[in-house]
């Protein structure tokens, strides 16, 4: 799913290059890394997750040994 | 000859029946503190994945800024300072519940650490070109981890209770002590070559849009973190609990 | 008549438990005949996988000298507390007069004098072996060497002592003690790295600072808390 995104604040940034370098945006857009985005956040989703899991199962296990 | 005790009507020597028990501290119900953060943190990623704009210059990959600074903001400063304080409270004061916080706030960081540290390599892949570059951070919080992780091993390797909350104590203690030269070393040594752009929560001028969103993440971490505390607290206090019934 | 019994002085003390530690360690030289051979094997291994061409000397030798001194330091670390188990010697040791943190800084001071045999046999080979041309300033590479294993045993004994607790005490020990060595050994690998190029000393004042700060800080703190570690 792509959300349309006004085109004049990404590509149109006004530049103040005072002490900055300089950066001529790209035509056509910033670069597509959303594979690493989606990656980023797959992983982090899958750790909290895993986590959570792994204390359940502790409590579990310690319940019903007792 | 069976021996019933003449107390609960059940034989004497049995386990106690687990749901009767209020040594285990059982926590009945939904817990609230755990959902709310779970609705914070889905919340938070809808808006960073879909209701945020696009960073011109890195592409989508900048919305892991989301996830890898609050994380690191809760997993170096709130965790590992939990545990810093409650080692070195626990030598001056030997209440078992500062140690039962020592150990959950470590674990509880190593998986937040995790996090920046899984994070930030992607993140470093798509920016710079290299899986790893000895950014100051990442490598600060690499030693970090490595340290709280020889922590939760003392732990796991001394037997006896007592031994274990103050052997493990001393060590979050030193531990404290060292930090700073851990960030000491690691700036000198940056220092001397250049500085990878890093992922500065100290950027410039985010829009408000970014803004509200990274404050939005930041709560729901925030949430995450104390409602993951309190259940491996929670966890700890049932295990030691049993352990000291089963060895009374 | 007896004669009165007086608390040995803090000195004293502390090296009469170093000359014990020593003289066991030297009568068997097990430790340390194991840390000459991990030094020897370490400095042939480098220095046939290097090439010469492609890296100078300078760069590659500060890291094999402190792979070397950190790995057979703990070599003498893990035997450092191991000596009382037996027979709970500790407890008569604890017994004695000596106070808790002599007895600490006599355990630190064998470490340290262990660690410099070691330091005595590794630097010449390395400096051979790598054709390394110091000159005139292997002083200042002898005063960063002695810096850092200040800090190295100090640190190091304490945790030998919390590992001698546990039933992993040999992997436990460099677990523990590693990210306590990071800012000894970076300082003093950079430092090092300084001179063998050739650069005067003042151009490594940061990383001595680090050294010296460290030193302070992890002593004293070594001290004070080496009494919890004991299980009264």
């Amino acid at each position: 799913m792509t959300l349309t995104l006004p085109i004049s604040r990404v590509a149109l940034r006004v530049q103040d290059t005072a002490g900055t370098v300089a950066f001529v945006p790209k035509p056509g857009g910033p670069p597509d890394t959303s594979a690493y985005m989606w990656g980023g956040y797959a992983v982090a989703a899958i750790v909290y997750v895993g986590y959570v899991l792994v204390l359940r199962r502790r409590i579990a296990n310690t319940r019903r040994t007792s | 000859m069976a021996m019933v005790s003449s107390t609960t009507g059940r034989p004497v020597g049995s386990a106690p029946d687990a749901a009767a028990s209020p040594l285990l501290g059982e926590h009945h119900g939904v817990d609230l503190l755990m959902s709310a953060a779970v609705i914070a943190c889905v919340a938070a990623v809808v808006r960073a994945l879909f209701f945020t704009p696009v960073d011109a210059m890195l592409g989508a990959v900048q919305k892991i800024f989301y996830l890898h600074v609050p994380a690191a903001v809760v997993g170096l400063y709130i965790a590992c300072g939990l545990l810093a304080v409650s080692s070195i409270m626990y030598l001056w004061i030997k209440d078992d519940r500062i140690d039962r916080l020592a150990e959950s706030s470590a674990e509880v960081g190593l998986v937040f650490m995790g996090i920046v540290l899984t994070t930030g390599p992607i993140w470093g892949r798509s920016s710079w070109g290299t899986w790893w570059a000895w950014e100051a951070r990442l490598t600060s919080t690499l030693f970090l981890w490595l340290l709280v992780l020889a922590y939760l091993v003392l732990r796991g390797a001394v037997e006896s209770q007592e031994s274990r909350a103050r052997l493990s104590a001393v060590m979050g203690s030193l531990a404290a002590l060292l930090v700073p030269f851990i960030h000491l070393t690691v700036k000198l040594f940056r220092g001397m070559h250049p500085e990878p752009v890093v992922l500065a929560p100290e950027k410039p001028k985010l829009p408000i849009e970014m803004l509200t969103t990274f404050g939005m993440a930041m709560v729901a971490f925030l949430l995450l973190f104390f409602a993951l505390l309190r259940m491996r607290y929670r966890w700890t206090t049932m295990r030691d609990a049993r352990a000291a019934l089963l060895s009374a | 008549m007896t004669l009165p019994h007086r608390e040995p002085r803090f000195l004293t003390g502390a090296w009469q438990v170093a000359r014990k530690d020593l003289l066991i360690e030297f009568r068997t030289r097990s430790a340390f005949l194991a840390a000459s051979v991990f030094a020897v094997l370490a400095v042939v291994i480098f220095r046939f996988t290097w090439d010469p061409t492609g890296i100078p000397a300078f760069e590659l030798a500060p890291g094999v000298l402190w792979v070397i001194f950190t790995f057979a330091g703990l070599l003498g670390l893990n035997r450092s507390f191991a000596l009382e188990q037996q027979d709970r010697a500790f407890d008569g040791l604890l017994a004695s007069q000596l106070s808790r943190e002599s007895i600490f800084a006599g355990k630190v001071i064998a470490n340290l004098v262990f660690v410099a045999a070691v330091q005595a046999l590794a630097l010449p080979a390395v400096a051979l072996f790598f054709d390394l041309s110091v000159g005139s300033a292997w002083w200042a590479v002898m005063a960063i060497v002695l810096l850092a294993s200040v800090g190295l045993s100090a640190v190091g004994t304490l945790f030998a002592a919390i590992a001698s607790n546990t039933r992993m005490a040999e992997l436990l020990l460099p677990m523990m003690t590693l990210p306590f060595f990071v800012p000894l050994v970076i300082p003093a690998a950079q430092a090092s790295a300084l001179i063998m190029r050739g650069q005067p000393i003042e151009d490594g004042l940061s990383w001595l600072k680090v050294l010296v700060a460290f030193d302070l800080v992890f002593v004293s703190a070594c001290v004070v808390a080496f009494p919890f570690t004991i299980e009264e």
